[in-house]
């Protein structure tokens, strides 16, 4: 069983904040509206569970983007919005840049959706990567559709999974997503050590 | 004004597509080529000299943004480089700054393509 300690836990969550500040910064610049950020919620679980974890998104069709980082700290994130709501996100991040009309936004759906889980989660991901001062590279974004366990079905069901949720609310448009950062035990044991490294340079 | 060649280098369509209506939006002489990849971006370079190049930090194939800024770099010492990237990492940053060329994060804003193409 991996526990944090009160310290290793606060200090995490006050990076994954710092990460969704700038993720919820971009997202606002492309809808032009105001994002809301949740409490981060940070818990250990096994993939064949994780659904219960995230109880929020456990029934329906969902949009996602994934996008798998490595380097000196490997894993997945994702992106999660509502099906339904996808379009209407398209709609706002390319209404007033370009002409198009509106019967064809969704020819744009998941080019769009690429793109803004591609920036959305780089901003977050590069935050908390300049704050502990270490590099990761990211794949190219994976759009896929469906419900939760469709989303995961590529991960290997019994690895356990450190799981960084965060809510995005866009406060006039009643969307919310979610940001999730998957990752094994081998990457949390790196994690771990990059945030007691930075522990002590904040201490020292 | 002298009419401008700009390559815009960007595997999302919805990028180069907002990157050339914003640069049409106030230079609507210049010409705009697009390639989807470092690979399409380099093989174009031959018989396009582009003045101004917009580029993508993470693409498909065997070029990154940086690669391909060199490849550019080599052809021509004077076309204006813009990296335009989502992963707005330090070490990104500083990379583009040790090649002296400018960086530019994403989401893309018409105030941010407009002020570094300034």
């Amino acid at each position: 069983m991996i526990t944090l300690t009160e310290l290793q836990h606060d200090i995490l969550t006050e990076i994954i904040n710092i990460g969704m500040g700038s993720a919820a910064a971009a997202l606002s610049t492309m809808v032009k509206d105001e994002v809301t950020i949740g409490v981060p919620n940070i818990s250990f679980s096994s993939v064949e569970s994780i659904q219960d974890n995230l109880i929020e998104l456990s029934s329906g069709k969902l949009a996602a983007v994934r996008q798998g980082f490595n380097g000196e700290l490997e894993g997945d994130a994702m992106l999660l919005f509502p099906g339904d709501k996808s379009l209407e996100i398209v709609r706002l991040l390319l209404a007033d840049t370009l002409p198009i009309d509106n019967d064809n936004f969704s020819d744009f759906e998941q080019e769009a959706l690429s793109e803004i889980g591609n920036i959305i989660l780089n901003a977050g991901l590069s935050a908390i990567a300049n704050t502990l001062k270490f590099s990761v590279s990211s794949s190219l974004p994976l759009y896929k559709q469906g419900d939760m366990t469709t989303l995961l079905s590529s991960s290997d069901q019994t690895q356990t999974v450190l799981i960084l949720k965060v809510e995005l609310g866009l406060e006039h448009k009643q969307i919310k997503g979610y940001v999730i950062y998957l990752m094994d035990i081998h990457a949390i044991d790196h994690l771990i050590t990059h945030i007691d490294r930075y522990l002590k340079s904040i201490t020292a | 004004m002298k009419v401008k060649t700009v390559l815009i280098v960007d595997d999302s369509r919805v990028s180069r597509m907002m990157v050339s209506a914003i640069i049409k939006s106030q230079y609507k002489d210049w010409k705009i080529e697009e390639a989807a990849s470092g690979d399409e971006a380099v093989s174009k370079l031959t018989e396009l000299h582009p003045d101004i190049a917009v580029v993508d930090f993470n693409m498909p194939g065997s070029l990154d943004g940086l690669q391909v800024a060199e490849k550019l770099r080599q052809q021509s010492a004077t076309t204006q480089i813009i990296l335009l990237t989502a992963n707005i990492q330090d070490s990104i940053r500083d990379k583009a700054a040790a090649m002296g060329i400018s960086f530019v994060g994403k989401p893309i804003t018409e105030e941010k393509i407009l002020t570094a193409l300034a």
